[in-house]
């Protein structure tokens, strides 16, 4: 077990260093100049230059590099251009506000797969079935941006029932600290964006229940219950628990699409978070911010896909870590 | 800031496809495609057009070289929708003139990039937003002088003319105000004559706000609305609460030292004094000075009594010593430059006495009326500035730092003790996503005050809404062509009157600005600076055949267009920088 878990941690390290030299080369590569984007173009050579200057972006490619990896690894991710903070405070605040999204959203999106997909399962091919697959199926097959756009138009420009964007309403008096997340100004805010990433992501879970049950429901121990005399919705719990295992080895995928995918949702829905960050980072040629946020994604993703293997072993008996 | 409504849309695409060509491209540069059209060109021109040559009657007809295509760089339509109109309509306008020119739409840092920092474009249309210090001429002046036509300075036509920069320098430092508005009408004379660059709208600048509930506005130069008499002067009709200003582009800096915007330079001016104002009407007014006084080289200024930083310290004229002294040696992009002509600064109590290096009549405009005051106490210990966030500001301004959430608020509280302070008890600035978010907040009450420069036309959208009222002023910006005087086209000065002489202003006004803009008649707009002799160049097709024709210019029966052959050769190359 341990050299495994060693053996885990170093791949997982080398794959970082691996996204954060891609990166770090590769926005470099963007032709276009950070100090004229910040600036616009009314600037004068000198003020350009002390800017450059500023950002270090005088020094060498190499020097650069060699600054910013040892920076990093003492846990400083640099300065941002835009803001002038440091980016790892950027990095908390705009994650904390991504998580209030993502999470519930998987939560969700786990939750409603794993109950429809049993549900569908037991029933397969019924009109039912058929109804709920497709509806998730086309949510899924349908553009992200278009989806959220219609949502806004219907639910909020139209109807009036939800805000039209942001965190909280404009002005409104500021709730400090965690509980902000629980304010009701918040809550009415996350609503609409929340249900459309969560419906977006169902499918994936609801399909891999529904296949894995609709296996598992035709296994011998089940046939076994069912000569027992057992009820149909025992029976159905035991396949369940069963059809469960498919579903971890899901979540570090899902995991990633979801924060790719909250991009697009939250520049739609004006979310203050890591996707709409990105965004605004690449635009305005925000070194520092563009390796903060790939880096934190990049670290994200390695991390759930490693405890994801390692539950794995915990659910599964029959996989052993040698 | 942009003027214009961004599309987030395709600009993300745009981005993803840009990751996906980076590998492919990432390895070697393109040639510059200026060159391309040339090759194509063996055979020799029809000779019916070329002049007749009576001198030598015998000689082999010369192969003339034909004018490349011309190419107008530009904002994407994604990023600057108005901007790519305009030059697609010049661009089909010089075609059809017989000088054939294509658009060549690129992303803005590299836009900048091209223009600013390597002079890599044949034309450049530019749009010079109304900000504050534009009220001054100086920032339009300053670059068309030989200093600035290096390959990464301001002067991005490349104009160098001696009796321009004599002009300019006379204008810097004239004594009266008559001396220096005659001098600055001249050097829009010579721009005029020579045409380094072609102005050619000035665009209306549109304001809105929340009428319903706030009352006592003031209209302003430049922004009509959104500006700093408003900020401090805009009374709720109901419950005192804080004044919401809504935009698209996002707080950035809060550090004076290293901002290097203008986003960031309004923020600060809410937090931070400076000696002098420019008021509504653009006149300077007193501000933290109560008085001073200009003698030739020296500038005697008295600090109003009893002012006071948020931190309860007394402001000092040690403040504004240190301040001057700092701005300059940690090389602050936005007050560093505008500093640079004082030789030294020294206080005593209340009042400081700058001493400048020669006689600058736009000092008080460009330096006085916008360095920020610093407290010393604070600064004094800040060794590398461009490393402190500042996220606690301590200035003397009518507004105090409150909290601030990155990308979606800014919140500031009255300044109570200070001696002009704001009718309502506070400020905030929200960012939005897009500027159709501004409008529907606006619409919905959520906001006060729109904070995006945009033009009069985009602000159909909210006509006739109920509780909001709408102003606008003509701007002091220009939209305009630089032509790179540094290549040879260029560089001859029938090519640019003509070329000029076939920008269609009326067709542009009228299908990019729906009709509300106004033409330029010189780089400078009305009233105060302007130069009421200039009519601008009138749209003139046959006027810039003439000019062509009259420089040599050889019209090819296949469309191309020759540069004048070596025997008759009548362009006039002058004031061009290599």
């Amino acid at each position: 077990m341990t050299p495994y878990l060693t053996k885990r941690l170093g791949v997982m390290v080398f794959t970082l260093w691996i996204v954060v030299t891609v990166t770090f080369f590769l926005f470099r590569a963007v032709p276009g100049d950070p100090s004229l984007v910040l600036i616009g173009p009314e600037i004068e050579a000198s003020a350009a230059d002390s800017i450059r200057e500023s950002f270090g972006l005088d020094r060498s490619l190499g020097v650069q590099y060699w600054s910013y990896l040892t920076n990093a690894l003492q846990g400083d991710l640099g300065m941002s251009f835009r803001y002038r903070v440091p980016v790892s405070t950027v990095l908390s605040e705009k994650l904390a506000n991504t998580a209030v999204l993502v999470l519930p959203a998987m939560l969700v999106a786990f939750g409603l797969g794993a109950l429809l997909g049993s549900l569908t399962a037991s029933r397969p091919n019924s009109r039912l079935d058929r109804l709920i697959t497709q509806l998730f199926l086309s949510i899924k097959s349908a553009p992200s941006f278009w989806l959220a756009t219609m949502a806004l138009v219907i639910f909020s420009l139209s109807l009036g029932l939800t805000p039209s964007g942001g965190m909280t309403t404009p002005g409104a008096p500021r709730v400090e600290g965690f509980e902000r997340f629980f304010s009701g100004d918040v809550l009415s805010h996350l609503i609409l964006p929340l249900v459309i990433l969560a419906a977006i992501f169902t499918v994936e879970p609801l399909m891999t229940m529904r296949t894995s049950m609709i296996e598992i429901l035709n296994d011998d121990f089940l046939e076994f219950g069912h000569a027992k005399g057992f009820s149909r919705s025992r029976i159905t719990l035991h396949a369940a628990r069963n059809s469960l295992l498919p579903m971890v080895s899901l979540v570090p995928s899902i995991a990633g699409h979801l924060i790719a995918g909250s991009v697009i949702i939250e520049i739609v829905f004006s979310w203050p978070g890591m996707g709409r960050e990105i965004v605004d980072a690449v635009n305005r040629f925000d070194y520092p911010m563009m390796q903060g946020t790939f880096m934190a994604i990049a670290a994200l993703a390695i991390l759930v896909n490693a405890v994801a293997d390692i539950v794995y072993t915990y659910l599964d008996p029959r996989v052993r870590l040698t | 800031m942009p003027l214009q409504h961004r599309s987030q849309w395709a600009r993300w695409m745009a981005y993803v496809a840009v990751f996906a060509l980076i590998a492919a491209a990432c390895g070697d540069d393109e040639e510059p495609a200026t060159t391309a059209a040339a090759p194509a060109t063996t055979q020799a021109p029809a000779t019916t057009e070329a002049p007749a040559t009576t001198e030598a009657p015998m000689e082999e007809p010369e192969e003339l070289r034909p004018v490349p295509t011309l190419r107008i760089i530009t904002k994407t339509a994604a990023a600057g929708p108005p901007r790519y109109e305009q030059a697609r309509l010049i661009a089909e306008s010089w075609t059809a003139a017989g000088v054939p020119t294509e658009i060549e739409p690129v992303e803005d840092s590299e836009l900048g990039r091209r223009g600013f920092t390597v002079k890599d474009f044949d034309v450049y249309i530019i749009i010079y937003d109304p900000t504050t210090d534009r009220l001054d001429p100086e920032n339009f002046l300053a670059r068309f002088t030989t200093a600035k036509a290096v390959i990464d300075g301001s002067n991005l036509s490349g104009y160098t003319n001696p009796a321009y920069d004599d002009l300019y320098q006379a204008q810097v430092n004239a004594t009266t105000f008559e001396e220096r508005l005659a001098a600055v009408r001249e050097m829009q004379q010579l721009l005029h004559d020579h045409q380094p660059l072609a102005p050619f709208i000035h665009i209306v600048i549109g304001g809105a706000y929340n009428s319903a509930g706030w009352t006592n506005a003031t209209k302003s130069v430049g922004t009509p609305v959104y500006h700093f008499w408003n900020a401090i002067g805009l009374t709720p009709v109901g419950d005192p609460e804080p004044l919401v200003i809504g935009l698209t582009s996002g707080a950035q800096t809060l550090n004076p030292v290293v901002a290097a915007t203008s986003e960031a330079a309004v923020v600060i001016s809410h937090m931070y004094d400076p000696l002098l104002r420019i008021g509504p009407d653009g006149d300077l007014v007193n501000w933290s000075a109560s008085d001073y006084s200009i003698d030739g080289s020296t500038i005697s200024v008295t600090l109003r009594d009893g002012m006071t930083f948020h931190d309860g310290e007394a402001v000092t004229g040690e403040d504004v010593a240190f301040t001057f002294n700092y701005l300059v040696e940690k090389e602050s992009p936005l007050y560093g430059g505008r500093l640079s002509p004082i030789e030294s600064v020294t206080a005593e109590g209340n009042s400081v006495e700058i001493a400048l290096s020669a006689p600058n009549a736009a000092f008080a405009t460009t330096a006085l009326a916008q360095v920020p005051i610093l407290p010393q106490h604070v600064w004094s210990a800040i060794d590398d500035p461009s490393s402190f966030a500042n996220d606690d500001p301590i200035g003397s301004g009518p507004f105090k730092f409150e909290s601030r959430a990155l990308g979606e608020d800014l919140r500031l509280a009255a300044h109570t003790d200070h001696f002009s302070p704001p009718a309502a008890p506070g400020l905030v600035w929200v960012e939005f996503g897009s500027l159709d978010g501004v409008f529907a907040a606006l619409e919905a009450g959520e906001i006060d005050v729109l904070g995006d420069f945009v033009s009069l036309t985009q602000l159909a959208i909210l006509e006739g809404a109920e509780g909001i009222a709408i102003e606008s002023n003509t701007g002091h910006g220009v939209n305009a062509l630089h032509y790179n005087m540094r290549r040879e086209p260029f560089c001859d000065l029938h090519m640019r009157l003509a070329l000029s002489m076939l920008v269609p202003t009326e067709d542009m006004i009228d299908i990019v600005y729906e009709g509300v803009a106004a033409r330029s008649r010189g780089l400078i707009a009305p009233p105060l600076w302007a130069n009421p002799d200039l009519n601008g160049v009138p749209y003139d097709p046959d006027g810039a055949r003439g000019h062509l024709e009259a420089a040599g210019y050889v019209f090819g029966d296949d469309g191309t267009l020759y540069y004048p052959p070596s025997n008759a050769d009548n362009r006039d190359m002058s004031f061009c920088a290599s």
